[in-house]
């Protein structure tokens, strides 16, 4: 590609800036019949120049409608399919790294990241039962009754249940891959949700006390947090979830703390 | 005589769709607008664009796309109007790297309030097309809004190399740019935002995140491309009916694929007339220098050769859009992208 550098404006003020004329139409005029006069007019061109002298160009200008047609047809499958090529190449490159493993860090970092990571992961999980409950062949094929157990923002009140259908999400902060069951009853009246603590079978592993009901600032919607401790044994942690006024039960929550995977 | 075949055969309901998407869009879009101070050196600004309507063909395209999918409506608003702030804001600084004097019928912003309230207005605007893909989170799921803003993020980086080619071409006064380089540019300064991007999130919302996204960049290239093409035609071509500004784009030395394709088919000493003119300032171009490039076009048939490229990418854009879509249920959405295909050549 050839450049030429441009030259100063030294005459502004020498000629008078082209200005656009002024329009007799005051809107945008839909109508085939103007692009449809043009198109006669590529058999009717005045003859012209020989563009091939001279050292012309790579394409000629002669030649009939279809052939450029068809020439724009390759030309645009040649550029596109060039720069979906590049970007796969560069797609390549950049996933690269990641395919050798983690790279060198300290005990405390992976930790870390494994945490996000499976905080993200919940979060995923969330979303998957959010949009599930948002589905109406969802509830159409579950019933009337088992809408009545989902967590629903009411009035205001952070983390409320009643008996409509609506989103709500989960989040977890675990070190470990996790799965959480949220089974409750159908209950006319709103209530806020309360957990005390979730117990594994065995007497000696301690319970789960991380646990809370909250209602999203940025959402508005309720949103169950979950914490596991870093040094919590993997296994089935239950629980009662209960209103937190009258502690009459009202469902249950089950975690499963799982192994890490190696 | 293929234009007549394909323009006829425009559906009249195309236009219906994008009022009733675009009043959507815009009903939406005002919340997004704010309403404190400053308002005369901001938000004033910021709304003036927006308010001025337009063909909101971006945002439906996001909308209708995400409806053959099997989206709703509601899901797919947020992310129309971030398409159209974003637009908007583009528009604002295009009108003021073109020197360009009108917009949809009124002074281009920088000409009403100058060149540094207009940029700050942009850049405001730029940063509010984001507020709509944050609020998409509850609405369509924390990993959908991700990959919508990851999407976004991909489409500006597109654009902004789109425009610096272009602005690059007539910064160092280049004239051998080929047909395959001036395709390159409307690739990512043109069909990313206008096409590819709205089609791409249209369908991950409808989809919820599980299609491949890769035929959609063929399917908007040839539509954006077609569409930009016709674009350029209509500045060259035009009677005044159009409304067009007559030959616009001579005057403000862009690269189109008609005076590349007139440079590349002219002998040497009209190759360095062409380089001289346009190597001026727009100032310093007199009318004479443009009706010369002009017959230049005409004599070497440049103009029908640049509509003749536009019916083979419009004919590769439909090809592709049966792959796309042509599996999907029949639909007034469906319908509507594929009318698109033909409704680039009526528009005006």
């Amino acid at each position: 590609m050839t450049t030429r550098k441009r030259r100063p404006a030294t005459k502004r003020t020498a000629i008078e800036r082209v200005r656009r004329p002024s329009l007799d139409r005051r809107g945008p005029i839909r109508d085939a019949t103007n692009y449809l006069r043009d198109s006669d007019s590529w058999t009717e061109k005045a003859p012209r120049d020989n563009p091939r002298q001279e050292g012309a160009g790579e394409h000629s200008s002669v030649g009939s409608f279809d052939d450029v047609v068809t020439q724009g047809v390759k030309l645009g499958y040649k550029v596109i399919e060039q720069y979906i090529t590049q970007g796969q190449r560069v797609a390549e490159q950049i996933s690269r790294p990641f395919q050798k493993g983690v790279p060198e860090a300290g005990t405390a970092d992976v930790v870390h990241g494994m945490v996000r990571l499976y905080k993200d992961m919940a979060d995923v999980w969330g979303n998957a039962l959010d949009l599930m409950v948002r589905n109406p062949v969802f509830w159409s094929w579950l019933g009337s009754s088992a809408q009545n157990g989902v967590m629903h923002p009411q009035n205001g009140v952070p983390g409320t249940l009643n008996g409509s259908g609506a989103a709500f999400s989960v989040e977890i902060a675990s070190p470990r891959p996790t799965e959480v069951m949220l089974n409750v009853e159908p209950s006319p009246q709103p209530y806020t949700p309360f957990v005390h603590a979730l117990h594994a079978p065995e007497r000696n592993v301690p319970p789960l006390t991380s646990i809370a009901f909250q209602k999203s600032p940025k959402s508005n919607m309720p949103v169950l947090l979950l914490k596991i401790p870093l040094k919590q044994p993997s296994g089935l942690y239950t629980g009662v979830v209960v209103d937190r006024e009258t502690n009459q039960p009202r469902g249950t929550l089950t975690v499963r703390v799982l192994p890490a995977k190696r | 005589m293929p234009a007549a075949a394909e323009s006829s055969q425009t559906p009249r309901f195309i236009s219906e769709v994008l009022q009733e998407y675009g009043a959507v869009t815009q009903e939406a879009l005002k919340q997004y607008l704010p309403s404190g101070s400053p308002r005369q050196h901001l938000y004033d600004l910021v709304a003036d664009y927006p308010s001025r309507g337009g063909k909101m063909m971006r945002s439906t395209l996001c909308i209708a796309t995400a409806r053959v999918f099997g989206g709703h409506l509601d899901d797919a608003v947020g992310t129309a109007v971030a398409i159209e702030l974003l637009h908007n804001a583009l528009l604002i600084h295009d009108d003021i790297e073109d020197e360009s004097e009108e917009r949809r019928g009124r002074p281009t912003l920088h000409r009403l309030h100058g060149v540094p309230l207009a940029l700050n207005a942009g850049d405001t605007l730029s940063l509010l097309s984001l507020k709509p893909l944050i609020d998409n989170v509850p609405k369509i799921g924390s990993r959908l809004a991700l990959k919508i803003l990851e999407e976004t993020q991909q489409m500006a980086w597109e654009s902004a190399e789109g425009q610096a080619m272009e602005l690059g071409w007539r910064h160092d006064n280049s004239n051998d740019v080929s047909d395959a380089d001036y395709l390159t540019m409307v690739l990512k300064k043109t069909c990313w935002l206008g096409m590819i991007y709205p089609t791409r999130v249209g369908a991950l919302i409808g989809t919820r995140g599980t299609v491949n996204l890769e035929p959609f960049i063929r399917f908007g290239f040839f539509l954006g491309s077609a569409f930009q093409i016709q674009d350029d035609l209509l500045n060259f071509v035009a009677d005044r009916r159009y409304g067009k500004e007559l030959d616009g784009d001579i005057l403000e030395g862009k690269r189109t694929l008609m005076l590349i394709h007139a440079y590349r088919n002219s002998p040497h000493k009209h190759r360095r007339r062409v380089a001289s003119i346009l190597a001026r300032t727009r100032e310093e171009r007199s009318l004479s220098d443009v009706h010369w490039i002009r017959k230049l076009m005409d004599d070497h048939g440049s103009v029908e050769y640049a509509r003749a490229i536009a019916h083979g990418l419009a004919g590769a854009a439909r090809h592709e859009f049966e792959g796309i879509f042509g599996s999907r249920p029949e639909s007034r959405d469906k319908e509507f992208v594929r009318g698109l295909v033909t409704w680039v050549f009526e528009r005006c």
